[in-house]
């Protein structure tokens, strides 16, 4: 008895004819590619954006961190100023530098009396 | 047969991504874990309020009076360190902030959390510490294992003067005292506030958290005083309270076209520096504002206001006169002369040369107790002048409906006794007499800066007390008087109107005669007076005359301000035309 070849069960092929391949919808393909290349995208600019507030939200520290130093460090100039400017102090580096007091000081009335002309 | 083969590759797909699913599930609960279990596991949040800068103090010509400073409170965590670390650490300690190497040792063997090192630990010291730890920034929490605390401090240019005046921060952080509190809400400004993440041992983490809200700092404030003028009344009223033994002082310099408050000085006062020094009851009167707070009996510096009164009432004429017979009799009470002295017709010029109580108590009989009592109202004595200092008294006046006022009473005001005013009243009155009879408010802050925007206060005339003619009047008489029996206050080139007092001191009802209470008070130079100055003494020992102890006083400080702020003489103004 002559077999019919048709009738014998055999493993699919895609049309290729190389075996374990399956036949897959292309269409389906290449919509999961777009819905997986959508969702990457997203994610890639969900996370840059992520990264520059970061980034942005460091600076921001970092320069806040600063104009309290910079508050810290002017108070204490204005702290050096006032025991600079000292009265005190300036009365008595005038004393040493031999300045005298206006009341101590001798008051001369200078009287102009003109120039002879030269003869 | 088609559809069985797409079955299959679907429930393949299904298995995928079920596996990518769960994958990502597991993934967004751990995520979940780590931002809210997480956090509520290591209370990661610490609030910091951020200080604001309490405002500085500067002088009329810019001068720091009172600026800040910053100190910290250092700590460190000595359970941090790696083992082996322990001898850097210790030149650190010891050379950086000079702690003992015994000390620093004992610290760092501790491991303890946290060990305070220094309450007081200067900004320079810290820089050097941190310069040492290689840590070119800091904030104020975290520097390595070391806690830093920072908080302001109190820097006084000159600590020894006007402490009564600027008054000063207690160390919570609340004002005592003088411009610190009556211009706290100016001067504190409003807290800011920074949230940290923190590890375990509460140090902050360098992470972005949280919100900022900047501090505001406070204003700086601008006084009316000088600087140099307020050290020269303080230096003069120093000399005459060691020459005279007297217990307190004041020297009051007013500006009278404005009431702006030139020198302020009290003694003895407080050196800001050493607070802690203050102890007893008896301190209180150097730490308050003696001119403000203080009450006294004036004595005759009262009669050139009586002498006002009578002549805005029109009681009495400029021109009139009186038979000055030594005493007087009035509600039942002998009235008299100082010496019993007699002087028979005077004007009232000699009246004010002579301090003749009997001529005050005359101009007083002549109102009548009504118009009397009511033009010392407008002068402002038993009220408050209103300055912008704390703790201002009112004085003591007795008036005709109070059931303790007695005619003699009348009589006793008319010469300053029986009537309790602060210098800063008698100085204020006799700012109006200078002014063409209109009171000024004093005031002690001209200006408040704040970084975008500046207030001025503009000069405030309270009243017009008494005509321009009637103010004129009495400031040439008192004048005049001067030049007849006051040559201690006599100034070459200048004319000053003023008036000697000489008060007792009450005790228990009653005058002790041991001590009195000199004062002097004037104004000038006239026709266009630009200083009041009052001086006062208290409680100096004999006879202590005011145109004796406080006119010499009152002389040096009125050449001063005539040097110090180029007032031209009598003699250069004529030639000048």
């Amino acid at each position: 008895m002559q077999i019919d070849r048709s009738s014998i069960p055999t493993i699919p092929t895609n049309g290729s004819g190389r075996p374990g391949a399956t036949a897959l919808n292309v269409g389906r393909i290449v919509y999961i590619g777009l819905i997986l290349g959508a969702i990457g995208l997203a994610g890639a600019l969900l996370l840059r954006q992520a990264d520059d507030i970061a980034a942005l939200k460091y600076d921001i520290r970092v320069l806040i961190h600063r104009q309290e130093t910079l508050r810290r460090t002017r108070t204490n100039l204005e702290g050096q100023i006032a025991a600079q400017e000292s009265l005190q102090r300036i009365q008595d580096l005038g004393a040493a530098w031999g300045f005298v007091r206006p009341e101590a000081a001798r008051e001369i009335e200078l009287v102009y009396t003109g120039v002879e002309p030269e003869r | 047969m088609r559809g069985q083969r797409t079955q299959g590759i679907d429930t393949r797909i299904a298995r995928i991504g079920l596996l990518l699913g769960l994958a990502g599930a597991f993934l967004v609960v751990r995520v979940g874990y780590w931002q809210f279990r997480g956090a509520t596991a290591i209370d990661a949040t610490q609030s910091l309020v951020l200080q604001p800068l309490r405002g500085s103090i500067v002088d009329a010509s810019g001068h720091y009076l009172v600026a800040n400073s910053v100190i910290y409170t250092l700590g460190m965590s000595p359970n941090l360190l790696h083992e082996g670390d322990g001898e850097a650490y210790v030149g650190l300690l010891t050379e950086a902030l000079g702690l003992p190497e015994a000390e620093a040792k004992l610290v760092l063997q501790s491991r303890q959390a946290y060990v305070q090192i220094g309450a007081d630990v200067s900004s320079a010291m810290v820089d050097e510490l941190l310069r040492r730890c290689d840590a070119d920034d800091y904030d104020n929490l975290t520097a390595g294992v070391f806690r830093l605390d920072p908080r302001q401090e109190r820097v006084y240019a000159d600590p020894d003067i006007m402490g009564s005046v600027l008054g000063f921060v207690l160390q919570d952080g609340e004002p005592a005292y003088g411009i610190e509190q009556q211009y706290d809400d100016v001067l504190r400004g409003a807290g800011g506030q920074w949230s940290s993440l923190i590890d375990e041992t509460g140090q902050a983490v360098w992470a972005e958290w949280g919100d900022y809200r900047p501090p505001r700092d406070g204003g700086q404030v601008v006084l009316t005083i000088d600087r140099n003028v307020q050290h020269e009344a303080e230096r003069l009223l120093a000399q005459a309270l060691e020459e005279h033994k007297a217990l307190r002082g004041n020297i009051l310099v007013l500006d009278p076209r404005t009431g702006a408050i030139l020198a302020m000085a009290n003694l003895p006062g407080i050196n800001l520096e050493t607070l802690e020094e203050l102890r007893s009851e008896d301190d209180f009167w150097r730490v308050a504002n003696t001119a403000v707070s203080a009450i006294y009996e004036p004595g005759s510096v009262m009669k050139p206001i009586t002498l006002a009164a009578a002549l805005e009432t029109r009681s009495v004429l400029p021109t009139d006169t009186y038979d000055d017979r030594g005493e007087m009799w009035v509600g039942g009470r002998r009235v008299a002369n100082m010496g019993e002295m007699a002087y028979g017709e005077m004007n009232w010029t000699q009246m004010l040369a002579r301090s003749a109580n009997v001529g005050a108590a005359h101009l007083a009989a002549t109102m009548g107790p009504a118009r009397f009592y009511e033009m010392l109202r407008r002068f402002g004595f038993g009220d408050v002048t209103g300055v912008d200092l704390p703790l201002e008294a009112r004085g003591l006046m007795r008036v005709p409906h109070m059931d303790t006022w007695h005619m003699s009473d009348l009589a006793t005001n008319s010469y300053g006794q029986g009537i309790s005013t602060t210098p800063l009243q008698i100085a204020v009155a006799y700012g109006a007499l200078a002014n063409d009879g209109v009171m000024m408010r004093p005031f002690v802050v001209s200006e408040v800066h704040w970084p975008d925007e500046v207030r001025r206060r503009e000069p405030t005339a309270l009243r017009e007390i008494v005509r321009p003619e009637v103010a004129d009047a009495v400031a040439e008489m008192m004048a005049d008087a001067v030049d007849l029996a006051m040559e201690d206050a006599v100034i070459a080139g200048h004319r000053f109107a003023a008036k000697s007092g000489t008060a007792g001191v009450p005790r228990d009802g009653t005058y002790d005669n041991r001590l009195a209470t000199p004062s002097f008070v004037g104004f000038g130079p006239l026709p266009e007076p630009r200083f009041v100055i009052l001086v006062k003494l208290e409680e100096v020992e004999g006879e202590a005359l005011g145109m004796e102890v406080a006119a010499p006083v009152f002389r040096e400080m009125a050449m001063y301000l005539l040097r110090y702020y180029g007032v031209p003489s009598e003699r250069l103004l004529a030639e000048a035309g």
